[in-house]
Parts: structure tokens; C-alpha cells; sequence
């Protein structure tokens, strides 16, 4: 089964963040000093200025101190769980900055576009999984999913981008995700 | 498919969007509070997390500033400042940025040009009093001839039941209140008569009060925005 965090070099991050769980600061400077730059590049990447993406690290950081002692009661890989606060955050942020209509139909039937039980196994290692999963769905929604992911693209966002209206960018995507799901699971 | 497969397949679905991170504002924040309460949202989200975090291998890493560090130790291990330290956290304003001084100035050449001229002292002094953690945004002209402090609040304003006021200081001396501002967003204030040739290089800050201002005379509150004034 997908089990990242066996799969992860990561035994003193994991380490670390237990210390700071017990409010451990050299610990939390340690940490700093190892993930800092790859947090910062995923707020870079989603926010696009450097000055904000450092207000954002701190707030990152802030809140790495505050829910350590969460981490050991979850399955995240601890790179993995620090990620995914920083690119909360960061889309959280881009969100509240550019309020943009809310209400996308999500009503759309996807029933038709169900995944197809006979789809030919593919051998898939268990690292790279989604890069194989992705490969699997059209060039151009692989990359609707990537950039959603790596950018922070809204749905707004990739509909502009893909020329589509974005009613049919949340249908295409979500039937995306159907797929990459089950894909994912086999 | 029944109902309960529909609405497990929707949660999926939104857990993949909330983990994407393509959802709306006010959409996200829903989720977020539901994830609270669900575990097995919570379940269905930390699963796509794990899967889409492989593709943040594609992610390079970047430098952040280096007194970053120091800025959260300090944000996380340093205690509330007491009131008597207030003054030292003023060397704020000196981060103020060129570019925000130049906002100040042009704003204030386009109160001037809105002024009749005449003969006289012409002598003006702008700012534009801004924080780093706080909304709050005013611009101040000052003109030593009439004594006149106009504010225009451009942004933020006082917490319910508090109070926004206005500092000067003169170098290393102790705050001197100018008032409390109005809640209008803008206002001319009357600068008392000793005050008025003491603009020349001073700061003014805005302090959060209870409601009237200062029981003490001197800021009790956070600073929320500093400007150092410039004579245009």
C-alpha cells in the first residue's frame, strides 16, 4: 500500500517536528534552517512576490511552532505535512487577495464519464505514482492539474488560461480528478 | 448510484479541489471549517494531499531573506512589549520605503495644487503613516501657516469600541497626542499653538486606544501605522 512516509529519507525532519511538538526551539531553528527554502519556493511559486511570499513564510512557520503536536496524530509524511501547511497558506492568501465569483455549478453529471473498469492495469511503482496517473488523462488537463497544483491556479484562473468557460474548466477538472483517483487506487 | 455513494463521491471531489487548491475563497473557508469537525473529509483531504505532494519535487527551492528567522523567533518567543517600551518599537518607520514616500509626496502635490496660492509661509509637510501588520493607511499634510493637520484615513479603521490617535514625535522626546481621529475619513485637526513649528523631521504614529484616547497621555495600544514627515 502507498505509504510515503516509509518511502521518505526524512527521519530528522520527523525528529524535528516531534521536538518542536514539545516546544523543542533549537529544534524549531533546525527545522527552519533544513525546510525554510522549500517552503519558501512553494509561496513563491503560488504568490509570485518575494515580499509576500516572506510574510507568508512567517505565518508558515508561525504555524508550523503552533500544530506541531498535531503532526504525530495524522499519516503525512513529514515533508509532505509541512507542504501542505506552506501551500494552504500561500492559496489562502492569493484566494482572499483576489475574491472572484463563488458560486462555480458543481451540479454538472459526471456519471458519463465514469472510469472504465476494463482500463488495462499499468504497472506503477509507488514512487512517481501521480506522474504516472497524470500521464494517463489528456496532455491538456494533466497540465490544468499541474498547474492548479504548482501555481495555485483557481478555477477562474485555468478557465481563462484553457479558453473555456469555467463551468465546463470544473467539469473537466473534476472528472479529471474521477480518473486520477481511480488510477491512483488500483 | 444511492445517495450516500453521491454524496461520499462529492466530498471526494471537493477534498481533491480543496487540496488542488482551486476552490474560491468563500468555498475553501467552508471546507476548512468542515474538515474540523469530519474526520473522514479529513481522511479523504490528507490522501490527496499525499498523492499531489510527489509533484512538489517540481518545486526549487528559493532563499528567503536571512533575518527571517529571526523576525518569527522573535514574533513567537518574545513577549507582549509593555507600554513603557512602546516608544523603542518606533523604529518601525525607518523600514518605511522609498516607494511609499513617494506615494506620500505626490499625494500631498495633489492636495497643494488644489490650494489657493498666496503669499506667505508655504511651508508643507506630508506622510503617509503605514504598519507592517496592520491595514491601517492615512495620509497627513501639515501647513505650519494655519496650523491646520489635515488626515485622510485611505484605509482601516479603529477596532469596535477603540479608538485611533495620532502621535508626534520629535526625535528621542516622548509622544505628544494630537487628538484622537475622527471617524470620518477625513478631517482637519487644530494643532495647538505650541506644537506648530515642531513637524520639521518629527514622526507621526497612530496608536490603537480605548475609546477617547489615551487614559494616560502617552500610547497604551499597538502601533499600527508610522510615517516621518517630509516637507515638500
Amino acid at each position: 500500500m502507498y505509504n510515503p512516509r516509509s518511502m521518505k529519507a526524512s527521519g530528522d525532519i520527523e525528529e524535528f517536528i516531534l521536538q518542536v511538538a514539545l516546544g523543542n526551539r533549537s529544534a524549531f531553528r533546525e527545522l527552519y534552517v533544513r525546510t525554510s527554502a522549500k517552503l519558501f519556493g512553494v509561496c513563491l511559486r503560488v504568490l509570485k512576490d518575494r515580499a509576500e511570499a516572506e510574510d507568508a513564510l512567517q505565518e508558515v512557520f508561525i504555524k508550523i511552532w503552533q500544530r506541531a503536536s498535531s503532526f504525530a496524530a495524522n499519516d503525512y509524511s513529514p515533508m509532505s505535512w509541512l507542504i501542505v501547511i506552506a501551500r494552504n497558506h500561500a492559496i489562502d492568501r492569493i484566494r482572499a487577495r483576489k475574491p472572484e465569483a463563488a458560486d462555480i455549478d458543481e451540479m454538472a453529471d459526471l456519471s458519463d464519464d465514469r472510469p472504465n473498469p476494463e482500463a488495462s492495469a499499468v504497472e506503477l511503482s509507488e514512487r512517481r505514482r501521480i506522474e504516472a496517473c497524470l500521464e494517463e488523462l489528456d496532455a491538456a488537463r494533466a497540465d490544468a492539474v499541474r498547474g492548479a497544483y504548482l501555481d495555485g491556479y483557481s478555477y477562474q484562473e485555468l478557465a481563462v488560461r484553457h479558453d473555456v468557460p469555467v463551468n465546463t474548466m470544473r467539469t473537466w477538472l473534476r472528472r479529471s480528478l474521477l480518473k486520477l483517483k481511480e488510477c491512483l487506487t488500483r | 448510484m444511492s445517495t450516500d455513494d453521491k454524496r461520499d463521491e462529492r466530498d471526494e471531489l471537493l477534498a481533491a479541489e480543496y487540496a488542488l487548491g482551486v476552490l474560491p475563497h468563500a468555498e475553501r473557508q467552508a471546507f476548512a471549517a468542515r474538515l474540523e469537525k469530519e474526520p473522514d473529509l479529513r481522511r479523504k483531504t490528507e490522501n490527496w494531499d499525499q498523492h499531489l505532494f510527489e509533484l512538489s519535487d517540481e518545486i526549487d527551492p528559493a532563499a528567503p531573506r536571512s533575518d527571517l528567522l529571526g523576525t518569527i523567533e522573535d514574533r513567537l518567543f518574545t513577549p507582549a512589549p509593555q507600554p513603557v517600551s512602546w516608544w523603542s518599537s518606533l523604529g518601525v518607520w525607518r523600514g518605511l520605503t522609498a516607494a511609499s514616500l513617494a506615494v506620500a509626496v505626490t499625494l500631498g502635490a495633489l492636495y497643494i495644487n488644489q490650494r489657493p496660492v498666496g503669499p506667505g509661509d508655504a511651508r508643507t509637510y506630508v506622510s503617509e503613516l503605514a504598519g507592517e501588520n496592520s491595514p491601517v493607511r492615512v495620509v497627513a499634510l501639515y501647513e505650519p501657516a494655519t496650523g491646520i493637520l489635515k488626515v485622510n484615513r485611505i484605509q482601516g479603521a479603529s477596532a469596535t469600541g477603540r479608538a485611533l490617535e495620532l502621535w508626534l514625535i520629535e526625535g528621542s522626546n516622548k509622544p505628544v497626542s494630537l487628538g484622537v481621529l475622527p471617524a470620518a475619513q477625513s478631517a482637519s485637526l487644530s494643532v495647538a499653538n505650541d506644537l506648530r513649528e515642531r513637524f520639521e523631521d518629527a514622526v507621526l504614529a497612530i496608536s490603537d486606544e480605548p475609546e477617547g484616547g489615551s487614559p494616560t497621555g502617552q500610547p497604551t495600544g499597538a502601533v499600527l501605522a508610522t510615517g516621518k514627515m517630509t516637507k515638500v
